[in-house]
């Protein structure tokens, strides 16, 4: 999809998403996931002498993807983020998901982050479950506190710092560290088991 | 029951119930997670009350919590990227390595492309700087890349741009060879030293622009010009690098293809401070925006920071696309603030078009020094605003803004100044006489004249008179009256009546100094009265250095002689005119008929009459039907019109017949020519807007009316005008506010009180309404404007019975008196009479009422529906 096709699209989306109507997050989502697939890919194709992702790049970029498409501003700040956020753990899972697949063998997706990458269980395959074992955790805390899967996805699959993530939940930075434990506490005990 | 892992979750237990569990776990267990063990276990134990499942689900998170700290801090993008990936790479090179005819020494940093190594020129004898890419398996796109770069920086040869010596290649790795320069970027250094002093903003600015300047006309944009690309050294020379983003400027074939989202540039450009919006949204990038970056820059310097950054990306991104003008502390000069603001202009078409510009811009600061800075700050208040600039400033200003370069002194105070374009022109004075001093028309009609000659010859603006007179009773000083109306220019002098001979002497004061710019001083026998007029008029459009047009020319000098009897009686006429109250227009119409008797072939005093004759026929003063007045305003307008026809009250009172008469194009055809006659004739913008209102053209009705208002903005008439304009757009609360203001300054005034009564009705605020129209009355001692509005507004409350007996009241009195029948009409509408209102509407428009040209923006709730409505506008010309 090309991105001049989408853009009415998505503006249109996310001023449905803001005021709260049903479905509307759900249709943005393929969207502007496509994009960001192709981000990502740059990003992690990308010969940086760091060689890491870097989760806030990511996020410039999206945003600046938005702003193009003239559907962010100020005031949206909480709901892009939240976007960003929940499009980067999509994004992310269904690559670690491809990481895996040789070793779980199964559970294909059908979209892969990285067309050239072998679908081959390598050194990256346990990091990668990791990443889909914590996923499928943060559904279940996602239904006792969604306030706590929210934190939990800025702060792990957008990559914001407590400061930011306290910025963009217009709370203070002291009360995000406090419930950033707690989250990290159920989810560890939850992983343990 | 508890599972196994804590969690209290029983079976059938609901999910609000598990969440509500969850939500005491978590409120206790934020509470005492940062405290210390023992005092941690006591505030657990309490707030958990007895409750043991509760207290050992909290306990059991508060041990999970202390295992593994490193525990989920890694974003999950690191996490997956660092599995697949090697780490951290060390750098490619060790000291003493060699590249071609280098020798390595030392790494110097990691940029957006690669590694920077110090290294020594072993063939020249010389340090230079190489970078290199990656991990020697150079992508071909990186490669590109850097010889893009290379070509790029070697056209261009600039003591301020870094140069580069060549581009190799040595076991497979290709490098660039760059000067080296020794010192601290521009970024430390402003880290380092906080805001710079004014001398060193200008001075690396004005390098850093002619860097610029270089490049530009050499077909190169930077991309990325931020205070980390520019080098100081310790000489203190200044050193413009990493043209390595640069691209050829684009055609518009290239810009067409770039029109995608290109996220390589973006990551590469990094820090998105420095970047102009129109690049943001994915435009080209191009000189102008390169010149945003050198307003950053800029500003960085003067403040210590770049003007968008906030806490996050986002909101950095949304500060830079909104770009209002960056705050400054006080004491950044003004000069300084007007340049970076220009630079940092949203629309690229607004900032300096040219880097060379911008440096001219910042040598001319810094030349004129102290002085000049002040008088700049003095006139700060001017900052930019289109039409009234300051002369004294105007100089600078153009040299700051337009870059020019011309550097005029203030010194010279002739013609090679800029034109002042607008004038204040100050009531003449009479000096005592033997006679116990001067009657006050006297002068008044002349100092009338003169600024309606002066208006005549095309000068942007002179203040109407009603509005010097108020400034004048004020008793402020001359120059803090210019501040407050916006002049440019005084005009303050004398009348001297000896014998039969009238002298005027004016000067011309420049109007935020004081200073006296011109002056002249005429003499001529009394019956050349308006001649001297004229003459004096063309005189100060000279001394304004404002060329006249030929037309205007032509009527200046054709003014005629004038018998003094008949021009006394029209002094008298208007002076009386000015007075607006109904004894006075009949005293004015005296006059004028008395001077039109003397000599029928006197203009003025016809165009006077019909002015005359005109307020008579208005609901405002309402004391007669207009059916009886306008044809009479009629006759003596259009023979003025015969005897003169370039009169401009007279067409703008022909322009106001015509418009109630219904007659659109003639009317606005007349108006246009009363404002191309003279510009600065206030009454005839505001007809003008009234006209406009009424045809629904809102916008132009605006800006007419607010022109009327810079002209005259002391005058009671035309801020009402102005409320009115604005209810006719829907802009109701503005018009409450503007006639509150209005009545603030004269409580007064009836027709503002009636207008605001209206208004306040329209927002269905009755009460506030009724206190209103109540008051008229008491004003006018119960003029039937006031009770018609009285009785419609309880109309309007409900209090069908207590209007319908005013209206009966009113009605009685009325008889054999005249009382304006779309008021009535307006009474019975509220009652819901619609029949009733309809037949007094016939009436008004019978008797053309001026009520019916407004029949399309007329607030008229019970009638807009019915049929009749519009058959009465079709019938009236307004569709």
């Amino acid at each position: 999809m090309s991105e001049r096709d989408a853009s009415g699209d998505v503006t249109r989306l996310l001023v449905q998403w803001r005021e709260g109507r049903e479905g509307a997050l759900d249709r943005l989502l393929p969207l502007v996931y496509d994009q960001l697939r192709q981000v990502a890919t740059r990003q992690l194709r990308r010969e940086r002498p760091d060689h890491t992702l870097q989760p806030t790049a990511l996020i410039n970029e999206l945003f600046l993807l938005l702003v193009r498409q003239r559907a962010a501003s100020a005031e949206n700040r909480a709901h892009f983020f939240a976007l960003s956020a929940r499009l980067m753990r999509r994004v992310l899972v269904d690559h670690a998901r491809s990481r895996a697949a040789g070793k779980r063998g199964g559970g294909a997706t059908k979209v892969t982050l990285d067309e050239d990458t072998d679908v081959v269980a390598g050194p990256g395959a346990g990091r990668a479950l990791e990443v889909l074992a914590i996923d499928e955790a943060l559904v279940r805390l996602a239904a006792l506190d969604a306030d706590q899967a929210r934190i939990v996805e800025l702060r792990f699959f957008a990559g914001l710092t407590v400061e930011e993530t306290a910025l963009v939940l217009d709370r203070s930075p002291r009360t995000i560290k406090r419930e950033w434990r707690l989250a990290k506490a159920w989810l560890t005990r939850e992983l343990a088991s | 029951m508890t599972d196994p892992r804590g969690a209290l979750v029983g079976p059938g237990a609901s999910d609000t119930a598990r969440r509500e569990r969850f939500a005491r776990a978590k409120a206790i267990f934020c509470e005492s997670v940062e405290l210390p063990e023992a005092e941690r276990d006591r505030v657990v134990a309490a707030a958990c009350a007895g409750d043991e499942a509760l207290r050992r689900e909290v306990e059991s998170l508060l041990r999970s919590d202390s295992q593994d700290a490193t525990f989920l801090e890694r974003p999950a993008a690191a996490l997956l990227a660092a599995g697949e990936r090697a780490p951290i790479a060390v750098p490619q090179l060790s000291p003493g390595a060699r590249l071609g005819g280098y020798v390595v020494d030392s790494l110097l940093g990691t940029g957006g492309m690669g590694e920077v190594y110090l290294a020594r020129d072993t063939r020249l004898r010389r340090r230079v700087a190489i970078k290199i890419v990656g991990n020697g398996q150079s992508g071909e796109r990186a490669d590109t890349a850097l010889l893009r770069e290379a070509r790029h920086a070697s056209v261009l040869s600039h003591p301020c741009i870094c140069g580069v010596h060549e581009v190799g290649e040595s076991e497979g790795r290709r490098f660039i060879v760059m000067e080296y320069v020794e010192g601290e970027t521009l970024r430390a250094m402003v880290a380092r030293r906080g805001p710079l002093p004014l001398a060193d903003v200008l001075r690396q600015g004005g390098r850093i622009a002619d860097a610029l300047d270089h490049a530009h006309t050499r077909g190169v944009v930077h991309r990325d010009l931020k205070s980390a690309n520019v080098m100081v050294s310790g000489e203190g020379d200044t050193k413009v690098l990493d043209f390595g983003l640069a691209r050829w400027l684009p055609d518009a074939a290239a810009r067409q293809a770039s029109a995608s989202f290109d996220t390589e540039t973006l990551a590469l450009a990094g820090t998105l401070d420095y970047m102009a919006p129109e690049v943001l949204l994915g435009g080209a990038a191009d000189a102008r925006s390169d010149i945003w970056s050198l307003g950053v820059l800029l500003h960085e310097m003067a403040e210590g920071a770049p003007p968008f950054r906030r806490g996050t990306p986002v909101d950095t991104v949304s500060a830079i696309l909104k770009a209002d003008p960056p705050p400054f502390r006080p004491g950044i000069a003004v000069g300084l603030r007007l340049v970076i603001r220009r630079c940092l202009s949203r629309k690229p078409a607004r900032r300096y078009q040219c880097a060379a510009d911008v440096r001219q811009a910042l040598e001319a600061l810094g030349r004129h020094g102290q002085a000049r800075q002040r008088l700049v700050a003095g006139l700060a208040w001017a900052e930019l605003r289109p039409r009234i600039v300051a002369i004294a400033a105007v100089a600078l200003i153009a040299a700051v803004l337009l870059g020019t370069g011309a550097w005029l002194t203030s010194r010279s105070t002739s013609r090679a100044a800029a034109p002042m374009r607008a004038l204040l022109v100050m009531p003449l004075a009479s000096p005592p006489g033997e006679a116990g001093g001067e009657p006050p028309y006297f002068a008044e009609g002349l100092t009338e004249a003169l600024i309606a000659e002066i208006g005549g010859t095309g000068i942007d603006r002179v203040i109407s008179r009603t509005s010097a007179m108020a400034v004048v009773r004020g008793r402020k000083t001359p120059r803090v009256i210019a501040g407050e109306l916006q002049v440019d220019g005084i005009l303050d002098g004398t009348v001297n009546r000896t014998g039969d001979r009238v002298r005027l002497s004016v000067r011309l004061l420049k109007a935020a100094t004081g200073q006296e710019v011109w002056s002249t001083s005429q003499e001529r026998p009394a019956s050349e009265a308006a001649a001297l007029v004229a003459s004096i008029a063309a005189a100060v459009a000279g001394g304004m250095n404002h060329p006249m047009s030929d037309e205007a020319a032509r009527r200046l000098s054709a003014v005629r002689a004038v018998r003094p009897d008949v021009q006394e009686a029209y002094l008298k006429g208007r002076y009386e005119w000015n007075l607006r109250t109904e004894a006075s227009l009949r005293r004015a119409i005296d006059y004028y008929e008395s001077a039109v008797r003397m000599d029928p072939t006197y203009a003025p005093a016809n165009a006077g009459l019909a002015d005359c004759y005109n307020q008579l026929g208005t609901v405002m003063v309402g004391t007669g039907s207009p059916a009886g007045f306008r044809p009479m305003a009629a006759a003596a307008a259009i023979k003025a019109l015969q005897v003169d026809s370039t009169l401009s009250e007279a067409h703008a009172t022909l322009g106001y017949i015509r418009h109630y008469e219904w007659q659109w194009s003639e009317s606005e055809r007349a108006f246009k020519r009363a404002i191309q006659l003279n510009p600065s004739n206030a009454l005839a913008h505001i007809w003008y807007a009234n006209l406009l209102a009424s045809l629904r053209r809102f916008p132009e009705a605006l800006r007419e009316v607010e022109r009327g208002r810079e002209l005259d903005p002391f005058s009671l008439v035309v801020n009402t005008n102005v409320g009115w304009t604005l209810s006719y757009a829907g802009r109701l609360d503005e018009a409450i506010a503007q006639y509150r203001k209005v009545l603030a300054i004269d409580p007064a005034y009836v027709q503002a009180r009636l207008r605001l009564g209206d208004a306040l009705q329209e927002t269905g605020q009755f009460e506030a309404a009724l206190a209103e129209f109540e008051e008229a009355a008491r004003l006018t001692g119960g003029g039937f404007s006031s009770r018609t509005a009285i009785a419609g507004v309880y109309a309007l409350m409900g209090r069908r019975k207590h209007a319908g007996a005013l209206l009966d009241e009113i009605l009685r009195d009325a008889r054999g008196r005249y009382v304006s029948p779309s008021t009535v009409a307006d009474v019975y509408e509220k009652l819901g009479l619609v029949d009733a209102a309809f037949d007094w509407l016939e009436r008004a428009y019978a008797e053309h009422s001026n009520h019916m040209a407004y029949l399309a923006v007329e607030w008229h709730p019970g009638l807009k529906s019915d049929p009749r409505y519009a058959a009465l506008m079709r019938r009236v010309g307004l569709e």
